[in-house]
């Protein structure tokens, strides 16, 4: 080991950070010396990108201290991070596609001549830091037409070029093709090879192993442990993110599921995913289960009709579902309960009422016209069901907590009477309260015979309520395991591609 | 000293606590003002004219001003469902003249008067399923697709009149804009059914509470089942409808198509439906909001020219009264925000 690597650049130590209730971050370290790879891993929702907003300046810890070689600093914006040789790659790159590769670069310290863009030193200027990178880019293309893997390699050679000592990249491969992983990869190890020090936050398993010089796992918040990568292996990493107690939040009652309701069969759509085949039996609640941007989600909404689907069959209680909007998947008895309820299902400034029956209205009309005291009875019956806490069905559903939001959407489900229900994260962003209710009126629809079907981030929950898993990665069904017995460690093995061989349980 | 500290204690609990309460004030406040607010300027302004120009209270004026909003109201109602959709009609004014121009030629050239006004009308929604179709159908903006469409049919209005005024020579053709109903006039009669047909069709109608989906949300609303296309098309047609059923009113006051006639209404009748508590992002806003927007507007020009305030002083304190209607949204925008 030289000097040189032994450096620490930047160090955190007892970092807490809170949002309102919840414990974002609690008591966590992290530290990157010159010339290493250090990933930062764990679950979906472990604290991974809140550290890397508060490194970066964009939040300020509640305790806790930075250090940037050995001094405390605290960073009250980014762009004081940035001077201090601190930079970041978001997963969302900052870069404006009208403008050229050069303009880009140079944004914010444009080099004028009497006062007058001076184009030709800005052109000039943009090929040497391209250069840095290696890049064989043309500096006045609009960046907007380059792949994301160019704009991502043009956002490095901004930060390098200004002198970053430290370079966080937050799960930069998950828009990339393998082709650009490989060069970006080549990129960061010839980074390293300079005495950058490099923050590599991702989840995928395969990615860590080949980069990394060390690891550091989180888990709900919690510093789990920082490793060499030489003193550990895959398996032990996964067990350090997943290993905690089910509780006994999550509620599945016995049920013999019966036949088979939903048949998929070569399911295909959306660039990157499937063909998918798969069954969903009445009574039965089937749960897709991966890492983020696995392709779960897309899964979800090619069986709706949200998007297109180009290749497969859907069948319900044996009939062939052929090309359809959401408006047919309503009628069909298909249900969705999308991912994001404020962007996709709610309507925050009409009634609880208009919002439960909004997909049912022309079932509740006669020419058009809505006969209100049967949309008002259904609808007082199904919230009352729910046990939906407001004020009453005529308020807006904006002035109601995120608990009783998702009910109001869980309730337009209900008023659908779905054959197949799929729900989409379907406890995303409720408290502990509202899950178990959400969990209850779960085990309550599938007590009837309704086929459902959950996409879901949150681990425990997956194993907890349903009878069977999918485990999605790159768009394919890469596991079909029984839920009762199986272990976090098993899904996320399935999950990261540590283990690749399927076999059924 | 550990006094101290604790007064520094309490200061710091008090301070969020007041500040909630402070917002719960201002929520509760925006409350009632969604409700009741806009009416509450409007009994004002009544009062405020009433006082200050003594011929405004008397039921002849009454008359006179409902009648001089009628046409300005009828397009505003059209106007409120297309604002609902987040949307925008800023072909009206052009509607206006293409279908008192279409009403007049038909009678001139023989036509019964209620053929002639059917004509108008439907010459009036044409053109809005126009702007309907390219505004749903290729995504295009509303603000683009009827800015195009004003400058269009003002054309069309002009071609077919060869630019000229042409006169409805048998009074038969004046009655929708001139005569009474009992002691109402027609046009605020007309005017009063399009209220009541358009409050139906969104208070109890499947399409109304489709018009409000897709103006809150319109990919929850495209999940929930809705065709939201066919919900912009017909937005923009009905708009369209309304403005040819104004161009008729107003083609039959003056007796003439005017193919010159209605520009500036389009801001005259977005007005009324801010003013009235349209959010212009959409999904929310009330018809009897329009209509109560459209009287202010109403009561403010006919109480300064009774005032004898001169016309150009007439325009500045209609522009303010307009910002300050837009102001007030806004800064209920900001307040819900934090």
């Amino acid at each position: 080991m030289t000097d040189n690597e032994s450096v620490v650049l930047l160090e955190v130590n007892h970092i807490s950070k809170r949002f309102g209730a919840t414990k974002a971050l609690t008591d966590v370290h992290f530290s990157v010396r010159a010339g290493e790879i250090h990933a930062l891993t764990g679950e979906n929702g472990a604290g991974k990108s809140t550290l890397m907003k508060i490194i970066s300046g964009n939040y300020q810890p509640d305790s806790g201290e930075v250090k940037v070689r050995g001094q405390a600093v605290a960073f009250a914006n980014p762009s004081q991070a940035l001077a201090a040789g601190i930079a970041i790659i978001h997963q969302e790159l900052n870069t404006i596609p009208a403008m050229t590769v050069a303009e880009n670069l140079a944004l914010g310290r444009e080099p004028t001549r009497g006062g007058i863009l001076d184009r030709k030193s800005m052109v000039v200027a943009a090929r040497e830091k391209l250069a840095l990178v290696g890049a064989d880019i043309d500096p006045t293309m609009p960046i907007g037409r380059l792949s994301v893997g160019m704009q991502q390699m043009i956002e490095i050679a901004r930060a390098i070029s200004e002198n970053a000592q430290v370079l966080v990249l937050d799960e930069p491969t998950a828009a990339l093709s393998q082709t650009e992983s490989k060069r970006l990869f080549e990129l960061l190890n010839q980074m390293r090879d300079k005495g950058i020090g490099l923050v590599y936050i991702s989840h995928r398993m395969e990615e860590i192993w080949q980069l990394a010089d060390r690891v550091t796992v989180f888990r709900d918040g919690h510093f789990v442990g920082t490793r060499d990568k030489a003193a550990v292996d895959p398996a032990e990493i996964v067990r350090m993110m997943v290993g905690r107690e089910v509780s006994d939040l999550y509620l599945r009652e016995e049920r013999e599921p019966g036949e088979v309701r939903l048949a998929v069969r070569d399911l295909a759509g959306v660039p990157g995913i499937g063909p998918v085949s798969f069954d969903v039996r009445g009574g039965e609640v089937l749960t897709l289960v991966g890492l983020i941007g696995a392709g779960r989600t897309e899964i979800a909404r090619l069986l709706y009709g949200a998007d297109v689907r180009t290749m497969g069959t859907i069948t319900l209680d044996g009939t062939e579902l052929g090309p359809r909007k959401p408006k047919r998947s309503i009628s069909d008895g298909v249900g969705l309960l999308p991912e994001s309820r404020k962007d996709q299902a709610l309507f925050p400034e009409m009634s609880v009422k208009d919002n439960v029956s909004i997909s049912t209205l022309p079932r509740w009309s006669k020419a058009g016209v809505l006969m209100r005291r049967s949309i008002t009875s259904l609808v007082d019956r199904i919230t009352a069901s729910l046990q939906l806490k407001a004020a009453s069905n005529e308020v807006e559903v904006r002035s109601l907590s995120g608990g009783n939001q998702q009910k109001v959407v869980l309730a337009r489900m209900l008023a659908q009477q779905p054959k197949l229900l799929i729900l989409d994260e379907p406890t995303r962003g409720v408290d502990i309260g509202a899950k178990s209710e959400i969990y209850r009126i779960i085990n309550d629809v599938a007590a009837t015979g309704t086929a459902i079907l959950i996409v879901s981030s949150d681990l425990p929950e997956a194993l907890g309520i349903s009878d069977r898993l999918l485990v999605i990665r790159g768009g394919r069904i890469v596991a079909d395991i029984n839920a009762p017995g199986a272990t976090e460690e098993q899904v996320m093995a399935y999950a990261t591609g540590v283990q690749t061989t399927a076999t059924a349980a | 000293m550990s006094e101290k500290t604790a007064d520094a204690a309490v200061v710091a609990v008090a301070v969020p606590r007041q500040q909630t309460i402070r917002q719960q004030t201002i929520q509760r406040i925006f409350y009632w003002w969604d409700r009741v607010g806009i009416l509450l300027v409007l009994v004002l302004l009544v009062l405020l004219m009433t006082v200050a120009a003594p011929s405004f209270a008397s039921f002849g004026n009454a008359m006179n001003v409902l009648r001089a909003i009628s046409i300005n109201a009828i397009l505003a109602a059209g106007m409120t469902l297309v604002i609902l959709t987040a949307g925008i009609d800023l072909s009206v004014g052009s509607i206006l003249a293409v279908a008192g121009c279409t009403g007049v030629l038909l009678h001139v050239a023989g036509m019964p008067v209620y053929v002639a006004v059917i004509g108008g009308v439907l010459a009036g929604a044409l053109a809005g399923a126009i702007n309907g179709g390219f505004s749903a159908w290729l995504a295009m903006p509303p603000f683009i697709v009827t800015l195009g469409a004003m400058t269009y049919l003002r054309g069309v209005a002009y071609t077919s009149t060869g630019g000229l005024p042409v006169i409805a020579d048998d009074l038969s053709y004046g009655g929708l804009g001139n005569a009474y109903i009992s002691v109402v006039p027609t046009p605020v009669v007309v005017m009063l059914i399009v209220y009541a047909a358009i409050w139906f069709l969104l208070e109890r109608t499947t399409f109304g509470r489709h018009v409000y989906a897709v103006g809150g949300n319109p990919e929850a609303a495209r999940l929930a089942g809705i065709n939201v296309k066919r919900v912009l098309v017909w937005v923009y047609t009905i708009s369209g409808a309304t403005a040819g059923l104004g161009g008729i009113i107003f083609s039959a006051r003056v007796m003439s198509a005017q193919p010159n006639g209605g520009q500036g209404y389009e801001l005259d009748a977005i007005a009324a439906v801010i003013l009235g508590g349209t959010a212009l992002a959409g999904g929310r806003g009330k018809i009897v909001g329009t209509l109560i927007g459209a009287l202010i507007i109403g009561v403010l020009s006919n109480g300064l020219v009774l005032m004898n305030v001169q016309y150009f002083t007439q325009l500045i304190v209609k522009g303010v009264v307009i910002i300050l209607a837009v102001a007030l949204d806004s800064v209920r925008r900001l307040a819900n925000a934090s």
